[in-house]
């Protein structure tokens, strides 16, 4: 058979970013590796690609499915199981996405219009039915594993001319362990910290037992399992996930425990696996608004959120982006953008407009301002409920 | 940019039926069903993938093509997982992009980011694949996504690099192409990439530029790749080591060795010329820029630079005239 993928040393002919990416992985072998290692041989410009990709990657993370696992605890009643619903042979496992999405300046959402989901909903649990009882030989007897704290990506290694923004890593925590049969609850991670706000994907994969597998290898049992989010602490609000992919979460949690259960598609055999769980901390995520719009600029004060979609339209949010309410605008015209102000800009009195913002100024940290798209700039000082018109505005410093 | 049809894959080949069971379970046991791929075209991607690679031997001949275990040995090396994703986005599905977007979305500019060098170009460079991914191109009617040119040979985050990775070199490539003559510091060899090995001969010193195409082309590819990277490309033994995946010492010996041999060939070939060996060692430690301009090598680091304790510190030996490669 030809193959069209690689070639040798003609300049014509470079193999594509698939191969030179899976060399870059260590994913090729044999007679496929040489033919790559012959072309980079004489090739500096997939040379250059390869090493930048390399250098580009974050540093080696847990696959989920290799974390070591947690000591088993006795007995899995101790866990906050909730009901599921089993029937059939394929578990569908939910990518629980909690989602945040940070104003960063050099970040847009024009990207992400094309999520529609609407708004938030609590999710309703399903009416429970008969879970298969664990057999003695596979009591899955888990503990929950506090998440840690994801450490910054590593700095760029030579090559780059500046170190690009640190990129969150994954949790390596919340491995769960042993065997679990169908229908039953994962037991709860704590996750995130008290003194800071994460930004939580939970990710969980569900993999047969190699019994179960037949004459599919270890990798093709690796399957996805929908999973139920629900808040089961008190100590921060977590909005539930719809057990379907096709929805998205927002959520900013300090610290919570997430909970989840495996669910069987419909017709599906009975079968048993082992679940691990990684968590990964700090992703952008994307602010859902009523209307099924996506916020196209956003800005967060203690307590609240306020976003802006692209209609100009402006809503706030106090629980973290569960649930939003429209505020009413003074304004005329579309608001595009917000800028928040810096304690010292309120500060500084020496100019007719600053003093106007000190005087009004009851909590510095609570100040914000709003760019229409007709260049005109609306302040509030009571975390967006009201707002007054600046009459002229302070350029943003440099 | 590589043209989208050539490394698309067409999700509509006949699979054999032995492995029409491995296929289903496959199926199955991924997350094609949630993106609403049914079993048949799952069987036939994955199958048509396959047959693209040669099942992981290219050089097979027809009589001696695969069968059908080493061809499921192959498929459950994919990550299928991410070929779904991908395969599912290049479709337009919905859920499939609400997945990508979350996984994605953040690697892909802070990927960008390190491989431009700063935020500026790194956004600009993210930017432009991320409006291509969505399949913004259309062609008869069809909407092209880069991601239809996803096989599941790494990872889909490696691929995403590794396409960021090679636009960023072709456009800089094009923009120093670009450069009027009068700004390029100093003459440059060939920019084809098979002149780094084997350039045009030139009259003198001609033994010295032969002796030293044919030491090198005797060279395994691994250990021409050591010297192409190192000298010319300036990587250090780390990086080496990570990219051939062994300790960044291993790559320090060998390149020892590697020095050691190909001055010993060289002089083989230069007295093989008839050059007594004292000339031909002067001849190795004479003036070699014609021979180096000629070859686009630091032709000078390779012949001169002393072995010991060369490759210890794990810092890259400077390619003459910047950036060895081969302009």
């Amino acid at each position: 058979m030809r193959d069209e993928s690689v070639t040798t040393n003609r300049a014509a002919n470079h193999p594509k970013a698939d191969l030179l990416s899976a060399f870059a992985e260590k994913a090729l072998a044999g007679a496929e590796r040489a033919q790559i290692v012959d072309h980079l041989a004489g090739c500096a410009r997939c040379r250059e690609i390869v090493f930048l990709t390399q250098q580009a990657a974050p540093a080696a993370e847990p696959d989920a499915a290799s974390l070591p696992l947690p000591a088993p605890a006795r007995g899995l009643r101790k866990f906050p199981w909730l009901p599921v619903a089993a029937s059939g042979l394929a578990v569908c496992l939910l990518v629980g996405s909690f989602v945040w999405f940070r104003s960063l300046g050099h970040f847009n959402n024009s990207g992400a219009s094309r999520t529609e989901t609407a708004a938030v909903q609590p999710v309703p649990q399903s009416a429970p039915e008969p879970a298969p009882q664990p057999t003695s030989n596979s009591q899955a007897e888990t503990a929950p594993h506090e998440a840690s704290r994801p450490a910054p990506s590593e700095a760029p290694r030579s090559g780059a001319r500046k170190a690009p923004p640190s990129a969150p890593k994954a949790h390596p925590a919340a491995a769960l362990h042993g065997s679990i049969a169908q229908g039953q609850a994962l037991p709860a991670m704590e996750v995130g910290a008290t003194n800071s706000t994460d930004q939580l994907q939970a990710e969980l994969t569900y993999r047969r037992r190699a019994e179960d597998k037949g004459a599919i290898p270890t990798a093709g049992a690796i399957s996805p399992v929908n999973g139920l989010f629900e808040q089961s602490s008190a100590s921060a609000p977590v909005a539930a996930a719809p057990a379907s992919p096709s929805h998205t979460f927002v959520s900013v949690s300090a610290q919570a425990t997430v909970t989840g259960n495996v669910t069987q598609a419909a017709g599906a055999a009975p079968s048993r696996g082992t679940v691990s769980a990684s968590l990964h901390g700090a992703w952008p995520v994307i602010l859902l608004l009523p209307g099924g719009h996506t916020a196209v600029s956003s800005t967060r004060i203690p307590g609240r959120i306020l976003a802006l979609d692209a209609e100009g339209a402006l809503f706030a949010s106090d629980d973290m982006g569960r649930n939003w309410r429209a505020i009413s605008l003074p304004w005329t015209g579309k608001a595009v953008a917000f800028t928040r102000l810096a304690p010292e800009e309120s500060a500084n009195a020496a100019t007719a407009e600053l003093a106007f913002r000190k005087s009004k100024a009851q909590h510095l940290s609570d100040s914000i301002e709003i760019r229409l798209a007709s260049g005109e700039h609306w302040i509030s000082h009571d975390r967006g409920e009201s707002w007054t018109a600046i009459p002229n505005p302070i350029p943003p410093p440099n | 940019m590589e043209p989208a049809e050539t490394s698309e894959v067409h999700a509509n080949a006949e699979f054999p039926a032995e492995l029409e069971h491995p296929l289903a379970e496959l199926w199955q046991s991924s997350s094609a069903t949630a993106f609403g791929i049914a079993k048949e075209e799952f069987a036939r991607l994955l199958f048509a993938v396959g047959e693209r690679y040669g099942f992981g031997q290219p050089s097979a001949k027809p009589n001696t093509k695969p069968d059908a275990q080493e061809q499921i040995a192959f498929l459950c090396q994919l990550h299928i997982e991410d070929l779904v994703l991908a395969h599912a986005c290049a479709l337009g599905v919905e859920a499939a992009w609400e997945q990508f977007l979350v996984r994605y979305r953040e690697p892909l500019y802070h990927a960008a980011y390190s491989i431009a060098g700063s935020d500026t170009a790194g956004r600009e460079l993210a930017d432009s694949l991320y409006a291509e991914l969505f399949g913004l191109r259309e062609r008869d009617g069809q909407r092209q996504s880069p991601l239809a040119s996803y096989h599941g040979r790494g990872s889909l985050a490696g691929w995403l690099r590794a396409t960021l990775a090679q636009r960023h070199v072709d456009r800089y490539r094009r923009q120093r192409r670009e450069t009027p003559l009068e700004e390029e510091p100093e003459p440059v060899a060939a920019s084809n990439p098979e002149a780094e090995f084997a350039g045009a001969a030139s009259a003198q010193p001609a033994a010295l530029e032969k002796a030293v195409r044919l030491a090198l082309a005797e060279l395994a590819a691994e250990d021409r790749l050591l010297i192409a990277a190192y000298y010319f490309d300036g990587r250090t033994v780390r990086e080496l080591g990570m990219l051939l995946g062994v300790h960044a010492s291993t790559i320090s010996r060998r390149l020892e060795r590697l020095y050691a041999l190909v001055r010993k060939r060289i002089l083989r070939e230069l007295r093989a010329e008839g050059l007594s060996r004292r000339q031909a060692e002067e001849m190795m430690q004479s003036d070699v820029r014609d021979v180096a301009e000629n070859l686009g090598l630091p032709l000078k680091k390779i012949l001169q630079f002393p072995p010991s304790g060369a490759f210890q510190s794990g810092e890259a030996i400077s390619a003459g005239g910047g950036r060895g490669d081969a302009r």
